[in-house]
């Protein structure tokens, strides 16, 4: 290996080629003499597929349990240690990954790239606890999601926020529902993984930004309840549109409401209705009017959003590596940037005709376009019918949950009564006393 | 209270059409994705020919040291005494003396074979990812140095950070049957 | 205090201030942990160039002094000193970063659970209002929600349209819709100089078995590796042959569960790439029962310059670029095809085109397509009343244009590659085809194995059978191997070992020859002489000319061969069924 060492300055004149391309041959493999044998490159195995069975059947274990905690146990005990226990296995022992929230994602992808398919796990995690949601409710918020899981242990000491603002502040979810759907279809980016604010919790590390994101969530946590779940969680969206058709529901009672008013300030969700005021005056005309016409404003709210999402669209694009690299290389030839990047240094490297590269770009943003057009279109939709659910006319008579707010965390059962006496009649007196605090 | 109960029915009888609407929907659409997967799992993994060593890896990499490790394939290597992926550039000696290496974490060993050949490994739990001595073994030796994941640190992220960051588009999702992309050993003579 | 005491049971009184001080205690502790994981991220991240983890500048000065004296022991220990430190504090703070963590969260954990239990401790029980709501309760509440949507609904728009502020994309126009002639356009196929420079398909340009290359190898050895450049594992089986453009190789192999596609570096045979075909759109998801030599991959793949294309056994298609990145793939249903569909493919300008005969001739079910190669979408497609087969198509360069010809049972059928019309067709053939026909002189050979060898005149339209047939020799014709053509004469190799020479002109025999071998390639002429490969590994090399004369080295590779090889200037590569070989010399 004399010449090695003799080509060395040479070699270092040669710093900065590009090392892009194929590896040669320089200096072939030695005969060796002394017997020696050539070692293994070792190939530890990832995660047994197996074991991702496991995570199923824990998964369908969860939402039984949490089923049954919530509706027929109505235990905020039992709820809380399965939250627990699902905050360490899919939270801490799975570092949150599989996770119903971010399978939104692989589906979309499935569903607009061909060569993309689920997998198994993927799809159970993704359409089970929406097909629980219609039997039962919100029990996989309640006990077995992680990033649930961790905000709800972090409440301690809940500020109420007004009623009147959780319909405004639920609208972020959508978007982010919408915007992720967006770019996974392209084939952009997962934003909901790369911006989940609690995994770096699970796995005790990450990117600072989400780091800082995730304290000042947990932070908030402390005072307002979860509230990832209520305003951003764009899989907490399906389930409260499935929860809508479910069959059975959580109530705060189990018998007949008192209107006591004891529960009142029980949901720290804003999850549970008050009845209508007696003498609640029947809608006059400006109401009746205003209801129709919202209806009949609908097309347009969807238009005008669609419209405006598309003024976007160009922005949104950008998400996309193929249109981040044309613009930069087209910048590059047009002399409006000086240095080159590591990508395009890359793609020029390969001699690829950019002329590809830029067509491909401009197809990118064209079905980021129509994208952006569905995207606009649907979140006007969500607001026209945000607007005429909060237009329309209801009789309550009795305190009740809204079951597609409803998390089914049960905190509200100790609230009630009726609740207190059936464990007094089932139960041994200390448990009672202990639930009822100091009432 | 005739006509309420009636409307009361109307809305359940509605309600469970929708809800088996739903359940068939859900039936539907898982069935005909799992139909369309032959693949059970995907895992990450860097393409070595793509991969251009720009230290991404060690820096991206969602947990604290980073699942992106360097790896040898040995019967590609020329065991060379001047090895360029080991020495700095303008080596002051060709021996092992921290002023002469180019890895800063000391991750590569170097062991005398036979005259002039060193073996050159890595200590995969010194190895931070930067593609240091990638860079440079393919620049200039044999390329058998090369970014590999490791399966066995990797928590497969549905959306590897480092992926995302990637300037070559190097990661890739590969089935978790085939979670290597090593590179070849197929040269004769 | 007082008042509450009194009310709460007297068992929560002693636990009340052990609880406070749990919560107090694991609280502080809490924080000091996370006050040193702060100190230690910022003592870690400190002064660090981007994408730099280690990084000392006093290191960088150190050994930048010791170039300038390369002697100086002293300044040597200093470095290793200073770098052996420089490690310790890297390994350390990591350390201490990942334990520090752990005590964290235990800290926060026994925090929030003391702090949980205190809240609940200290649960007032929500005290009722007296009277009931005021009438209009509701509607405010629903006045207030519906004004907050609508703000966030404009907060919203806002928000997005600030997006829109973003300067418009700026990805110059396509030459194409650009009027400025200066601008070269990119070609969207290969000239036919470039196809004639390289191997893109079965039997190379064409599929005639001629290469334009002057050089070709003449001898080398498996045993000894003499005469060979390099070889590379095969992975699957396939009886496809191997192609080639430009610097790369590309092969395809499958089984009963995987199909794959390889490609290989020309110059250093590294498998650049290599991909799983898996997850095609419309794939029946059963395997066809088929004839094991036939295989899983027996059709050869194709390329056009940009991309490649292959197709196997169950009628999965797909289409690679030369990075391996896949553009697309479909299924064309599981052919019918009793020993295994076999025809290779072909390209012409941007079109992919492929004979996908199947069943019988009357049922419909033998389809030529024309796929548009960049997205897969069907161009034309010609229904024909054949049944299924084993041969390839070939591309005629004829004096009235290009032409596609098919041969399959009962007609021999010739298209306009660009429409997809019929051009003329010759009902000529019986069952059990395997040779491929060829062009020369303005004639395709086609071939009844163990029968008939007939030449047809291309000049031809409609049904041709009775008035375009030149001549025809009844003759021991091959069973597999397609034949061959300089011009003047036409080469035959059964699979017994005989190569027979015809005159093109009037189909007389010239000279037979036997071979001690088998044969399942096809042979193929480069740089004036014929390349014979038998199964067993051995190549003849005879040259095409009127006198037999048999080259003396006879060329051998340890193992079977049943792909035929693929000719580039210098070089040949050969697939055997275990390595891919590149023969030549550097």
């Amino acid at each position: 290996m004399i010449h090695c060492t003799r080509a060395l300055p040479f070699l270092i004149l040669l710093v900065g080629v590009s090392c892009l391309g194929q590896d040669i041959q320089r200096f072939p493999p030695p005969d060796f003499e002394s017997g020696y044998e050539f070692p293994v490159t070792t190939t530890p195995a990832p995660r047994a597929g197996t074991l991702n069975y496991l995570d199923v059947a824990v998964l369908f274990m969860a939402l039984s349990l949490a089923s049954y905690l919530a509706l027929i146990k109505r235990s905020r005990q039992g709820i809380f240690a399965l939250t627990i226990f699902s905050l360490l296995y899919f939270g801490f022992y799975r570092e949150g990954c599989v996770c119903s929230i971010g399978a939104i994602q692989n589906v979309t992808l499935a569903l607009f790239d061909p060569s993309y398919s689920v997998p198994f796990t993927v799809a159970v995690f993704f359409f089970l606890p929406l097909l629980f949601a219609l039997f039962f409710g919100r029990v996989f918020c309640a006990g077995v999601c992680p990033l649930g899981a961790i905000q709800d242990m972090m409440l301690i000491r809940p500020v109420k926020i007004p009623h009147w603002l959780l319909p405004a502040l639920g609208l972020l979810a959508y978007l982010y529902l919408g915007v992720a759907i967006l770019f996974a279809a392209t084939g952009s980016a997962f934003i909901i993984c790369e911006y989940d604010p609690f995994v770096t919790f699970f796995r005790l590390a990450g990117n600072r930004n989400i780091v800082i994101l995730g304290i000042s969530l947990l932070v908030i946590s402390l005072f307002v309840g979860r509230p990832y779940c209520l305003f951003l969680c764009p899989y907490g969206v399906l389930l409260h549109h499935f929860t809508r058709l479910t069959q059975w529901q959580v109530t705060v009672s189990p018998n007949e409401c008192l209107q006591c008013q004891l529960c009142e300030e029980a949901c720290p969700f804003g999850a549970i209705d008050p009845p209508t005021p007696k003498g609640m005056p029947a809608p006059n005309k400006q109401d009746r009017f205003r209801l129709v016409f919202l209806i009949l404003l609908v097309p347009i709210f969807i238009a005008v959003g669609g419209w405006v999402a598309s003024l976007a669209a160009d922005s949104f694009s950008r998400m996309h590596f193929t249109v981040r690299l044309a613009e930069q290389i087209a910048w590059e030839d047009a002399s409006e940037v000086d240095k080159f990047t590591e990508a395009s240094q890359v793609f020029r490297d390969t001699g690829q005709p950019k002329e590809a590269l830029f067509q491909e770009a401009r197809h990118v943003r064209d079905r980021f376009v129509l994208g952006a057009w569905i995207l606009g279109g649907f979140l006007g939709l969500v607001i026209a019918g945000k607007l005429i659910g909060l237009s329309r006319y209801r009789i309550r008579s009795d305190y009740e949950i809204n079951a597609t707010d409803c998390l089914a965390c049960g905190r509200c059962f100790s609230y009630c009564p009726q609740e207190i006496k059936r464990r007094r009649k089932s139960k041994s007196a200390p448990t009672v006393r202990q639930e009822a605090g100091n009432g | 209270m005739v006509s309420s109960n009636q409307e009361f029915t109307r809305r359940r009888l509605l309600k469970d059409g929708f809800r088996n609407v739903c359940i068939l929907g859900i039936g539907g659409a898982s069935g005909i994705l799992m139909a369309r997967g032959q693949t059970d799992q995907y895992c990450w993994q860097i393409d070595p020919q793509k991969c251009i060593a720009c230290g991404n890896c060690a820096t991206f990499c969602v947990l604290e040291e980073s699942a992106v490790k360097c790896v040898q394939t040995y019967a590609m290597c020329g065991y060379c005494k001047l090895c360029t992926g080991f020495f700095d550039p303008a080596p002051n000696a060709l021996n092992t003396g921290a002023e002469n290496q180019l890895c800063p974490t000391g991750a590569i060993i170097r062991t005398f074979v036979e005259d002039p050949y060193y073996e050159y490994t890595i200590d995969e739990s010194l190895c931070i990812g930067c593609g240091k001595c990638v860079k440079w073994c393919k620049a200039f030796g044999n390329g058998s140095f090369y970014l590999q994941v490791r399966h066995d640190r990797c928590v497969n992220c549905n959306q590897c950070a480092i992926a995302a960051a990637c300037p070559s588009e190097a990661f890739q999702r590969v089935p978790a049957d085939q979670p290597y992309l090593l590179k070849g050993t197929n040269h004769s003579g | 205090m007082d008042k509450k005491a009194k009310s709460i049971p007297s068992g929560k009184l002693i636990w009340h201030p052990t609880i406070e001080g749990i919560a107090a205690v694991s609280g502080i502790f809490s924080l000091i942990v996370a006050g040193l994981l702060m100190i230690n991220y910022v003592a870690d991240q400190s002064g660090l160039p981007e994408k730099e983890l280690i990084y000392s500048s006093q290191l960088a000065k150190q050994k930048a002094l010791l170039t300038q004296d390369p002697q100086n022991e002293q300044l040597k220990k200093e470095i290793r000193a200073l770098d052996y430190e420089l490690r310790q504090d890297f390994f350390w703070r990591k350390t201490f970063s990942e334990k520090g963590k752990l005590l964290l969260l235990a800290g926060i954990a026994v925090f929030l659970l003391a702090m949980k239990k205190l809240a609940d401790l200290q649960r007032k029980p929500h005290k009722p209002q007296t009277g009931s709501r005021e009438p209009n309760f509701d509607a405010t509440k629903r006045r207030q929600a519906r004004q907050a949507v609508s703000w966030m609904g404009l907060i919203l728009t806002v928000g997005i349209l600030s997006l829109a502020l973003a300067p418009k994309l700026d990805i110059p126009a396509l030459p194409s819709d650009d009027s400025d002639a200066s601008v070269v356009s990119v070609p969207e196929y290969p000239t036919d100089e470039e196809i004639q420079q390289n191997w893109p398909r079965f039997r190379g340009p064409g599929g005639l078995g001629i290469s334009i290359h002057e050089r070709a190898p003449t001898s080398w050895n498996g045993e000894t590796g003499e005469g060979i450049l390099w070889k590379a594992e095969v992975h699957l089986p396939g009886a496809n042959s191997p192609i080639a453009w430009g610097d790369r190789v590309f092969i395809s192999g499958a089984d009963k569960k995987n199909k794959e596609v390889y490609c290989y570096s020309l110059e250093s045979g590294d498998l650049l790439w290599r991909n799983r075909v898996e997850n095609v759109p419309g794939n029946p998801g059963e395997v066809p029962s088929i004839m094991e030599d036939t295989g899983y991959a027996a059709p050869t793949m194709v390329c056009d310059g940009a991309r490649v294309y292959a197709i196997f056994a169950d009628g999965d298609l797909i289409c690679f670029d030369f990075s391996g990145k896949r553009i697309w793939a479909k299924n064309l249903g599981a052919p019918d095809n009793v020993y295994g569909y076999a025809s290779s493919l072909s390209s012409y300008r941007n079109l992919l085109l492929i004979q996908y005969d199947g069943g019988t001739e009357d049922d419909d079910q033998s389809v030529l397509y024309a796929l548009e190669g960049k997205t897969g979408q069907v161009v034309w497609q010609a229904k024909r009343p054949v049944a299924n087969t084993w041969t390839s198509p070939i591309l005629a360069d004829t004096a009235n244009g290009k032409q596609f010809i098919t041969c399959s049972e009962p007609w021999v059928i010739a298209y306009e590659p660009e429409t997809g019309a019929e051009l003329w067709r010759a009902n000529l053939m019986g069952t059990d085809l395997a040779p491929s026909p060829i062009f020369a002189r303005e004639m395709a050979f086609v071939i009844q194995p163990n029968e008939t060898l007939f030449a047809i005149r291309c000049d031809g339209r409609g049904d041709v059978t009775e008035t375009h047939v030149a001549w025809k020799k009844d003759c021991p014709t091959p069973d597999i191997s397609s034949p061959v053509s300089n011009g003047e004469f036409i080469f035959l190799l059964d699979g017994a070992g005989v190569l027979t020479c015809y005159e093109t002109q009037n189909g007389e025999m010239v000279w037979d020859h036997r071979f001690d071998d088998f044969f399942l390639t096809s042979p193929s002429i480069a740089a004036g002489w014929i390349y014979l490969v038998s199964d067993n590994g051995k190549t003849y090399r005879v040259k095409a000319a009127r006198e037999f004369e048999q080259a003396d080295s006879i060329s051998t590779l340890d193992e079977t061969i049943m792909a035929s090889p693929a000719f580039l200037d210098g070089r040949i590569i050969i697939r055997g069924d275990k390595n891919l070989y590149c023969i030549g010399s550097n």
